[in-house]
């Protein structure tokens, strides 16, 4: 018997050496059901390339990349075909070998049309490593070089609007950086790939991380893991036995992973609103893109493919792939296993993640997670009268009241929201998920968000 | 692949999108009331079975009139609602638990009327009430009716005749018999009782040289039932109040649902408890009048633990139990916060102990709950948490 609104439980437990103090956690937040997890094979199956790939050449908020390949030219896998044009713009390069077919448009889970480079793979190309040499030259000590190495490699760091993991570097490279925490704890239910790669390669990880505290001068170097985790916490505290890096156990509360969450949960600093950790000098990194700088640095490889947990009720296969960037959903959906029928194909967790409009949407280097939902369990919400239960409000882990902002959407009053402060909004959705009349309260909260970003 | 070749591939425009979340909390508006109900439900057939067929026909009464108040009001208004947004029948239900089996059925009728008239309905509806309807109607024809209400006297069935007795058919219980063991003359299918709160709220008699104490053990062991009678409900009371175990099963069913925070739970009791040991008792000497004593706050007295013993029969008596741990889970009338819930259970406690002691008004757990409602637009103000990252 489980109560079914677990209400804040504060305190995460950080332990340092043998020391043990209490931690801030964050108000509000809700534990989510955990899905039993199977065994994650080792190393992470690959998805071998579709017939054809279709390679956004925009993969986060930022502009386009140029291509730089012709139709019709032979390519390599790891070959640049996406050329970064400006500072909010990203190298893509080609996941497989092949030839380019036609630069033309694809479908993402965040847009439904945008530029995009088709290859139709092929076994017969030998791959080769010198396209990547140009890299070579680099001793990557410096912050400023590895930032540099992330920017040829195109490694993105996932957040949504997601940008560079470069970009994220310089920004701490000009501001200073006291902590760095490593974020071991899934995002959400269902989006853990971080978690198992974590699990599988924290020697790596560490060590990439390590290298970054370094170059960066950081006083302190952090693991954030799930206190319940007691395997991954052990595995951490050996890897990092010896290297003067701190193992933060926290309460995998929904959202915790949240990087304003994190940098308050282990350094105690509260990031204003509008504004990132990183300008507070709390660098918060994820641990692919931690994976992804520590092979461009080591064998020049770019990032090219991302690993994706693929679940749902209609997946026959569910579990971590690591897929391709441009394979469409249908072919992840054919490799995986189909064990009913389609109704809904979310990329992302179940509380943030972003329906699809066509099965033809491609995988991206933002792609966390395909939700694949069938019919059977579809239950399209009915929304009723509030009934003033207050849930949303001690739900939200930022303190918002998501009621009065929905009442002000419907009554298009900007005044009411701007008093609101709907900018701390972390579009977690736990507002709507808690909300027993089923309103769309998170749906205001980041309407009112995005309406305050844009009058600022 | 080719394992499962009978399902298809989805086709491009079959997929349904919709907005995050895609997941839904377990509890729903319709599942609540349902939970409420059943909480209602368990004090019901609890006093069914204390009261027997006198308290099916006031539960039957109050539901009647309020499923029929809220159907022409629907009529009326040519509006269709959904069953979860009714809340007539869980009113009805709760009203006829605050009354005695043997009300007059003109007080549960009026009392029914005026909780879902004027307490629901004229509010607007489930989240709009500041006032809890049940509560409201309850003080109506306490205000109305006064002692009226308890005319019928308080009657517990006598062992044996549970469910099926008849409770007109009740005799008082011989001084210092138990319900249990006292022999039952032909004829009587029920013991009369005192329910605790009467003797609680009345003020003791005392002997000219006796202490406080000594008139504390005398209360507790001469006109009080017997502390686990209380609990069962044998001391007696209104259909939902007599049964204390029922009060705290449907207090767990609720809270396992969500709809009970134990902080609030926790507040009002401990509240409650510290109001009870604090708050002074009045003896009635004789030649003397009225005296206020101090002292239960010395819980414990001469190696006997009389204070702590009043505390207990103090926070099981009356409506208490059942304000505390159903009445107050009503989402609408409470606060938004679950600080904000924990000062509600504060007033809630503290009110109900005060008025008990000092101005002795019947029903007074419901003022108390009333105050409570009161104040909860103010403590939603109070008990706001900052944003996280305004400076």
């Amino acid at each position: 018997m489980t109560c079914h609104l677990p209400y804040d439980r504060e305190g995460a437990t950080i332990r340092i050496g043998g020391m043990v103090r209490r931690s801030r956690s964050f108000q509000g937040g809700a534990y989510l059901p955990v899905d039993r997890l199977r065994p994650v094979g080792e190393p992470i199956p690959d998805l071998p390339p579709a017939a054809k790939l279709v390679v956004p050449l925009l993969q986060h908020d930022g502009e386009a990349a140029e291509p730089v390949v012709e139709v019709g030219q032979l390519i390599e896998a790891g070959q640049l075909i996406g050329k970064a044009t400006g500072p909010t713009s990203m190298n893509v390069h080609a996941p497989a070998a092949g030839t380019v077919t036609a630069i033309t448009r694809a479908a993402t889970a965040a847009r439904t049309d945008g530029p995009a480079v088709a290859i139709e793979t092929s076994q017969d190309v030998t791959q080769t490593e010198d396209k990547a040499d140009r890299l070579s030259s680099l001793a990557p000590t410096d912050a400023a070089q590895l930032a540099e190495i992330a920017d040829h490699a195109g490694i993105t760091d996932f957040r949504r609007p997601g940008s560079g993991l470069g970009d994220q570097l310089r920004l701490v490279i000009t501001s200073g950086v006291g902590d760095i925490i490593i974020n071991g704890l899934p995002h959400e239910p269902l989006v853990t790939a971080g978690r198992e790669l974590l699990r599988q390669h924290v020697g790596t990880v560490l060590a990439t991380a390590m290298r970054l505290r370094d170059a960066l001068h950081a006083e302190r170097l952090w693991i954030a893991v799930d206190k319940s985790d007691r395997n991954l916490i052990n595995h951490c505290r050996q890897a990092a036995h010896g290297h003067a890096v701190r193992v933060a156990a926290l309460a995998n509360k929904y959202p915790q992973a949240a990087p304003v969450l994190l940098a308050w949960a282990v350094t105690g600093r509260q990031t204003p609103i509008g504004r990132q950790p990183e300008e507070t000098g709390v660098l918060v990194l994820e641990v692919e893109p931690l994976l992804a700088l520590a092979e461009a640095a080591r064998t020049h490889r770019p990032m090219t493919h991302r690993v994706v947990n693929v679940v749902g009720p209609a997946v026959a296969r569910p579990g971590l792939y690591r897929i391709p960037v441009g394979t469409s959903f249908t072919d992840v959906l054919r490799h995986a296993g189909l064990a009913r029928s389609v109704a809904r194909i979310i990329e992302g967790g179940p509380l943030t993640g972003v329906a699809v409009e066509t099965p033809d949407a491609v995988v991206t280097k933002q792609t966390a997670a395909i939700l694949v939902m069938n019919h059977e369990h579809e239950r399209v919400p009915v929304p009723g009268p509030c009934i003033r239960c207050g849930w949303c409000q001690d739900a939200c882990p930022v303190g918002l009241d998501p009621q009065m902002l929905l009442n002000a959407a419907e009554r298009d009053d900007s005044a009411l929201a701007r008093s609101l402060q709907p900018g701390a909004c972390l579009a977690c959705g736990l507002c709507s998920y808690v909300c027993p009349a089923e309103l769309p309260l998170s749906q205001a909260a980041i309407r009112w968000k995005e309406h305050a970003a844009h009058n600022v | 692949m080719s394992e499962e070749p009978n399902i298809l591939l989805p086709e491009p425009g079959s997929l349904r999108w919709s907005d995050p979340p895609h997941w839904h909390g377990p509890i729903t508006v319709n599942r609540m009331t349902t939970a409420q109900l059943a909480a209602a439900l368990l004090l019901g057939v609890a006093g069914t079975a204390l009261f027997g067929w006198y308290a099916l026909r006031t539960l039957a009464i109050s539901v009647a009139v309020a499923l029929l108040i809220e159907s022409a009001f629907h009529t009326l208004t040519q509006r269709s609602r959904r069953w979860s947004e009714s809340q007539a029948l869980l009113i009805g239900l709760l009203l006829a638990c605050t009354l005695p089996a043997t009300a007059n059925w003109s007080i549960v009728v009026t009392g029914s009327a005026v909780a879902v008239l004027i307490g629901l309905i004229l509010p607007g509806g489930v989240g709009n009430y500041l006032w809890y309807p049940v509560a409201l109607g309850r003080i109506a024809v306490q205000l109305l009716y006064g002692q009226a209400i308890a005319s019928g006297g308080w009657a517990v069935l006598a062992p044996g005749r549970l469910v099926t007795g008849d409770l007109g058919l009740a005799r008082q219980l011989p001084p210092l018999m138990h319900w249990a063991t006292a022999p039952l003359p032909a004829g009587t299918e029920a013991w009369q009782v005192v329910p605790t709160i009467e003797v609680l709220t009345s003020p003791l008699p005392a002997g000219a040289g006796a202490s406080p104490a000594q008139s504390l053990a005398d209360l507790i062991a001469n006109h009080l039932p017997p502390w686990p009678d209380a609990l069962i409900g044998l001391a007696g009371g209104s259909i939902g109040e007599a049964c204390v175990l029922a009060a705290i099963a449907a207090g767990l069913l609720l809270g396992w649902q969500g709809l009970l925070r134990w902080r609030m739970v926790a507040a009002a009791l401990g509240a409650a408890a510290v109001a009870a040991a604090v708050l002074p008792v009045y003896l009635h000497i004789e030649g003397h009048g009225l005296r206020a004593c101090w002292v239960p706050v010395r819980l414990i007295d001469d190696g006997l633990p009389v204070g702590l013993v009043y505390v207990a029969y103090q926070m099981t008596a009356g409506a208490l139990p059942m304000v505390v741990l159903v009445l107050a889970a009503d989402p609408t009338s409470s606060p938004l916060t679950g600080r904000g819930q924990v000062l509600f259970g504060l007033v809630i406690g503290t009110a109900a102990m005060l008025l008990r002691a000092f101005t002795g008004l019947p029903a007074s757990d419901y003022w108390a709950l009333l105050a409570a409602n009161t104040c909860v637009p103010v403590i939603n103000r109070l008990a706001k948490r900052p944003i996280f990252g305004v400076p």
